[in-house]
């Protein structure tokens, strides 16, 4: 039985105004349901690519699909499939917690979810308790990044694209966050495409990888496929192996 | 569209930093009113140090006439005390100041002489200075012309001698000045004290205007210094909601800033006005000029000014990476704000060509400044011709506001700088 397809990259591209080429021809397709990761090192295209993805920036060239619907010809049917998390995400510092939260659930609540049902769920993922009655000016980084979580997968999106999940996070609290995002994967039958420097949580986490260097895809597979391939004993290895394999 | 909850964060966010509070609504709240109890205070001590009653003074009488008893007499009947000294202090004024006497009066030989003659007698009062202030200015001024005042009984006497009125010895033409305006009739005080009055607050509303365009300005550089603004894009609502939000906030906010300095103006004028002596109250005078219509017509162009300002400022504050830079161009704006608000107050609006009238009603933020200058003449068609230009500018910016937000260039930037250093690059190779 063939799955649906819920993100298809076809061709893309993207060249800054600066003129910096920073994705180019990259192709690849996430099936509903499934956990994709892209790894890369510093500068790959792995941002640009998600936020292609999330409806921030517009491709070059190239096609982008979620769900069947083009991120150029209709972004805001796009935007109400997705929720996304970028690396470097910040909340209102003058709002308490629990207030953001409530004001972003307002944002995804339909059907039989009210926002204070969200609200509650994302409360719940946060794991700030009374904390949450705080203003956010108050919060470590740690907390502020599981804030940020909880608001991305609290209303249960189609897609959740996760820029660097649990970049700022300690061990303890890293471990939470990918066993909430595998509970939410299988529970809610949420897509999930993840950026990670951590090739640890990569491995943990993905059902298939995507590597890619210098805007192009050098391999994609599910983990093993990929250690099986390079002859390597985890990603990191793998990793290095394709890397110098195209001469970088 | 999803405003209501983009609304209630903006003004739940920016009504929670204290430095709004602080600077747009008690500041100007307690500034005013603090400025308008000093200057009512100054002005009261001025008044006091400039009572005859109040006042001692010292005199010399080296004439020894009686012309110079007659003036001792008028001096002792109007101060508090008047004493008589032999001999002149070798500095007057320190001695008045070391000995708590409001000034020493010398009056020279040759007093009565001159006046006998039809010449001007001279007298000489010295005083002092403690410091720069209304109250010690006001005592200076107020002795020179209590001693002055003895010309009018020398001049009553005069014109008893040669059988004429006082009244036409201080004055042979009388010039009664009655002035026209709105339709009603005003003395040339009242005016005088009006025109002060409507150009310390011309700028009120200019006020208001700039602090409205700083707030839209930094909307967006906040949002992009504090990592919020790529998870608000990706949020499922159309782009235009974010604009019709970030300005409902800044507006909400200005109103909010407009009471406080209103508030303020009206303490200050309040305290000031007490003690105008130009023909009445400023406030009265205020509510005789401004009719409900004019009133109206101010306050249309002041929110249409807001508007347009705020959404100028959001326009420019989106091209800043940070706060910082927002801030610098929304400096434009205030510039802009300051050189319509001068200008508009220079000039003679009516007797300007027409197309020159048009050119500055359509020149941004000059509907609310030009509403009130001309208030008080009755609001003409020009002010409504600026308020449509301030609509249809309002509604061009709003626009061009929603094709930049509706871009990429919130995230990426314009990258200007960039492409001149790729043209650079291109041209140094084809050189080489």
């Amino acid at each position: 039985m063939n799955k649906e397809t819920a993100v298809k990259v076809n061709g893309l591209h993207k060249i800054y105004p600066s003129g910096v080429h920073a994705v180019e021809g990259l192709s690849f397709n996430i099936d509903k349901g499934e956990i994709y990761a892209l790894i890369g090192p510093n500068g790959a295209g792995k941002t640009t690519t998600l936020r292609i993805i999330a409806t921030l920036i517009k491709p070059s060239n190239g096609k982008v699909n979620i769900f069947g619907v083009d991120v150029l010809d209709n972004p805001n049917e796009v935007r109400k499939m997705i929720s996304y998390l970028p690396e470097e995400a910040g909340a209102y510092r003058n709002l308490k917690g629990i207030e953001y939260l409530k004001f972003m659930a307002g944002f995804y609540s339909r059907g039989s979810r009210s926002p204070e049902d969200i609200a509650g769920e994302a409360a719940e993922i946060s794991g700030l308790g009374e904390r949450l009655l705080d203003k956010i000016k108050t919060y470590s980084k740690g907390m502020k990044r599981r804030l940020q979580i909880a608001r991305t997968l609290a209303p249960h999106p189609m897609l959740a694209i996760l820029d660097e999940p649990t970049s700022g996070l300690d061990v303890m609290a890293s471990m939470e966050i990918r066993d909430t995002i595998k509970k939410y994967r299988e529970k809610y039958g949420i897509t999930i495409l993840l950026s990670s420097h951590n090739m640890l949580e990569v491995e943990y986490l993905s059902d298939r990888v995507g590597i890619i260097f210098k805007g192009k895809l050098l391999a994609e597979g599910a983990p093993s496929d990929i250690l099986e391939r390079t002859g390597a004993h985890n990603l990191e290895e793998a990793f290095r192996f394709l890397i110098r394999e195209v001469g970088a | 569209m999803m405003i209501w909850p983009l609304v209630k964060k903006e003004i739940l966010d920016l009504l929670r930093d204290p430095r709004i509070i602080l600077g747009m609504i008690i500041l100007p709240l307690v500034m005013f009113g603090v400025l308008g109890e000093v200057m009512s205070y100054g002005t009261q001590q001025a008044i006091y140090v400039a009572q005859p009653t109040n006042m001692r003074i010292a005199v010399i009488d080296e004439d020894h006439t009686n012309a110079s008893e007659d003036l001792i007499s008028y001096l002792k009947s109007i101060t508090r005390e008047t004493v008589i000294l032999r001999n002149i202090p070798n500095d007057p004024g320190s001695f008045a100041e070391d000995n708590g006497y409001t000034g020493v009066v010398v009056i020279p030989p040759g007093f009565d002489y001159n006046l006998s003659k039809g010449l001007p007698g001279r007298v000489i009062v010295y005083t002092y200075m403690e410091e720069v202030s209304i109250a010690e200015a006001s005592r200076v001024t107020s002795l020179v012309g209590l001693v002055s005042g003895y010309g009018g009984i020398v001049k009553s006497k005069f014109a008893s001698h040669v059988n004429v009125s006082t009244d036409f010895l201080n004055s042979p033409v009388w010039v009664t000045g009655i002035v026209s305006m709105g339709g009603k009739h005003y003395s040339s005080a009242q005016v005088n004290a009006l025109t002060g009055l409507l150009f310390s607050i011309v700028f009120a509303p200019l006020i208001v205007v700039g602090y409205a365009s700083q707030i839209a300005a930094t909307t967006m550089g906040v949002e992009k210094e504090e990592h919020t603004l790529e998870v608000l894009l990706s949020l499922p609502l159309n782009r235009q909601s974010i604009v019709v939000a970030k300005l409902s906030g800044s507006i909400v906010i200005s109103i909010l800033a407009t009471l406080g300095l209103s508030g303020g103006l009206y303490l200050y004028i309040d305290s000031v006005g007490g003690l105008s002596g130009a023909g009445g109250m400023p406030l009265d005078l205020m509510r005789n000029v401004l009719t409900p219509y004019s009133l109206a017509t101010i306050t249309i162009a002041l929110i249409i000014g807001v508007i347009l300002a705020t959404s100028l400022s959001m326009l420019l504050g989106i091209f800043g990476k940070d706060v910082r830079s927002s801030q610098s161009m929304a400096g434009i704006i205030w510039t802009l704000v300051f050189v319509v608000g001068y200008g508009l107050a220079m000039i003679q609006f009516s007797t300007l060509s027409n197309s020159m009238k048009y050119v500055i009603a359509a020149t941004p933020l000059a509907a609310p400044v030009l509403a009130l200058k001309l208030s008080m003449t009755g609001i003409n068609e020009y002010v409504w011709i600026s308020i449509l230009f301030h609509i249809v500018e309002t509604v061009l910016v709003l626009y061009a506001l929603s094709k930049v937000i509706s871009s990429e260039i919130l995230i990426t930037g314009l990258g200007l700088w960039d492409r001149v250093k790729r043209v650079r690059k291109i041209r140094s190779r084809r050189v080489r």
